[in-house]
């Protein structure tokens, strides 16, 4: 699988010990959490405002992301013919190669040397920056998260906000180093100064690329959901402007757009709405103000067209708000990067098994405690934690798992099956469990499983099962 | 084992909201989970949390 080739997800283990260990990165996590998530419970709070219910609006959404995937085809086909009535160009791909050969090709075909980018989640499954420079055409990422990840040379670690891992110490050096003026750690001026930069690179950019939060099929209209703007610039000033984008993305009608949108926003960053809601729709017309010359949709499977009638279809509705990660215990003690391909947090947990290979990120189904917060989270209700353990189930009737788990778990399961047995090596167990404690009634280092006495200390037993407690109380 | 680095981060992140010394006791109904706080409350400097199930609660007021 060419996912496969870029994912690093099958290092969880190791990348999670180190995370867990680096003092900025636990800092910028931490200082993150606690706004993601107020931000969202303050903005689902404000439904109600609007007379609105969370629930209905959930089920609502649900219903329309459900809608579309049972005929996935047909609104396909509809939102085909509706973009090449406005004047665009459709092309479809297979894969992460197929999207970068294809805006390669566009690129050629207008004389393009340098893209402007918003962001586009489905250019990093690609890693479509690589394939540009390569052909000698500069992208340049226009998101200022993604910028500055672009200027560090890094990954995005979270899927709207790509550089929450860095600190604002890390972010003032980089700039100094890239843009040669003097140090600032004053946060509107450091943004005033990225704008700067910028903004040359949207005037001089030939072509636009973006993602698009979804494809309306009435319309042949992508929607593109933005706070900072710069997602008007590349879709309006190069003169080509390319829409990369998942299949799964298109939604039937203008209306259906409408309703999502109620809990995109708030679900991602609490707002009612985002600062700008962009309808792109067509090429420039004699008379329009603004707009492409060319607009070509680039349409992309790599891997989705498979879960269509799986178990795994319900990953599908997800409209990447990041909420799922926004409530994961487990993301914020690690971030994004320990996940190793694209996707973090719970979504990642299920879409990077599925889309490079079960046994390329054997460790992150069982990224979870289990606690459901994403799950109870999520705007179109995506049973996180149960696709989760349906890919350990997978895992395990795919023989996946090592030799001395299954080992152990038929040892235990034959034990357990002879009550007298049992209890006879229990009683031992706790014996030597308590034989094993230090002076301060607790077990610093196990022998059998030392990895469990890393970072915290195993309390001691009492030494007796609670058979032999319970039996001695009676008799007392 | 195989899951050592999240389960300390999760048991880690419920220790952290304790060890400031806000409660007197954890109590839970999880015992795999109370072994995890546990562990991980004593081996970051705190003696003196308790952490009880909730049947330890009701037999003895969890005083033993």
């Amino acid at each position: 699988m060419s996912a496969a080739k870029h994912s690093q997800a099958m290092h969880f283990q190791a990348r999670a010990g180190e995370k867990v260990r680096n003092p900025a990165l636990q800092r910028a996590l931490q200082k993150a959490k606690p706004l993601f998530v107020g931000k969202r419970a303050k903005g689902i709070g404000a439904l109600a405002d609007d007379q609105l219910e969370f629930e209905q609006l959930r089920s609502a959404c649900v219903d329309i992301r459900n809608r579309v995937l049972s005929d996935l085809d047909v609104w396909l086909d509809i939102f085909e013919t509706q973009a090449k009535a406005t004047g665009a160009e459709v092309l479809w791909a297979k894969d992460g190669e197929e999207i970068c050969d294809l805006v390669i090709d566009v690129a050629r075909r207008h004389g393009v040397t340098k893209a402007a980018k918003s962001k586009s989640m489905l250019s990093e499954e690609a890693h479509l920056n690589e394939a540009l420079a390569a052909a000698g055409i500069q992208p340049v990422e226009t998101d200022l998260g993604e910028y500055i990840v672009q200027l560090a040379g890094e990954t995005p670690s979270h899927i709207i906000a790509p550089a929450v891992h860095k600190t604002l110490d890390e972010i003032a050096d980089l700039f100094t180093k890239t843009h040669g003026r003097p140090r600032q750690t004053d946060i509107p001026a450091m943004t005033r100064e990225a704008r700067e930069v910028l903004r040359q690179h949207f005037l001089s950019a030939e072509m636009g690329i973006s993602g698009a939060n979804f494809l309306i099929a009435e319309t042949g209209s992508a929607a593109l959901v933005t706070n900072e703007g710069n997602g008007r610039m590349v879709t309006t000033l190069p003169k080509v402007h390319v829409v990369i984008t998942g299949i799964e993305k298109v939604v039937p009608t203008l209306e259906d757009f409408a309703t999502l949108m109620r809990l995109l926003p708030r679900s991602a960053t609490g707002q009612t709405i985002s600062n700008y809601v962009s309808l792109l729709t067509g090429t420039r017309q004699p008379g329009d103000a603004e707009g492409p010359e060319k607009t070509v949709f680039i349409l992309v499977d790599n891997g989705r067209a498979k879960l269509l009638g799986s178990a795994y279809e319900e990953m599908l509705r997800c409209i990447r708000c990041g909420a799922c990660m926004n409530h994961c215990p487990v993301y914020f003690s690690l971030g994004g990067h320990a996940y190793g391909w694209v996707y973090p947090g719970p979504m990642g947990s299920v879409l990077t098994p599925l889309f490079t290979g079960l046994e390329n990120a054997l460790d992150l189904p069982h990224a979870s405690t289990g606690c459901n917060q994403c799950g109870s989270v999520c705007p179109v209700k995506i049973p996180l934690p149960k696709l989760m353990h349906q890919l350990r189930e997978d895992q395990v009737s795919g023989g996946l798992r090592p030799w001395s788990e299954s080992f152990g778990l038929k040892a235990w399961a034959w034990v357990a099956g002879k009550p007298a047995l049992y209890h006879w090596v229990v009683r031992r167990a706790a014996r030597y469990l308590k034989w094993l404690a230090d002076d301060s009634g607790r077990i610093r280092v196990l022998g059998l499983a030392p990895g469990w006495t890393v970072g915290r200390d195993l309390p001691t037993p009492p030494g007796k099962t609670f058979q032999e407690l319970y039996a001695a109380r009676k008799r007392a | 084992m195989k899951q050592k680095n999240m389960f300390i981060a999760a048991a880690g992140l419920i220790a952290a909201a304790f060890i400031a010394g806000t409660v007197d006791a954890v109590v839970g109904g999880d015992l795999g989970c109370l072994l995890n706080i546990e562990g991980r409350l004593r081996r970051r400097g705190d003696e003196t949390t308790r952490v009880l199930h909730i049947a330890e609660v009701l037999a003895g007021g969890g005083e033993s």
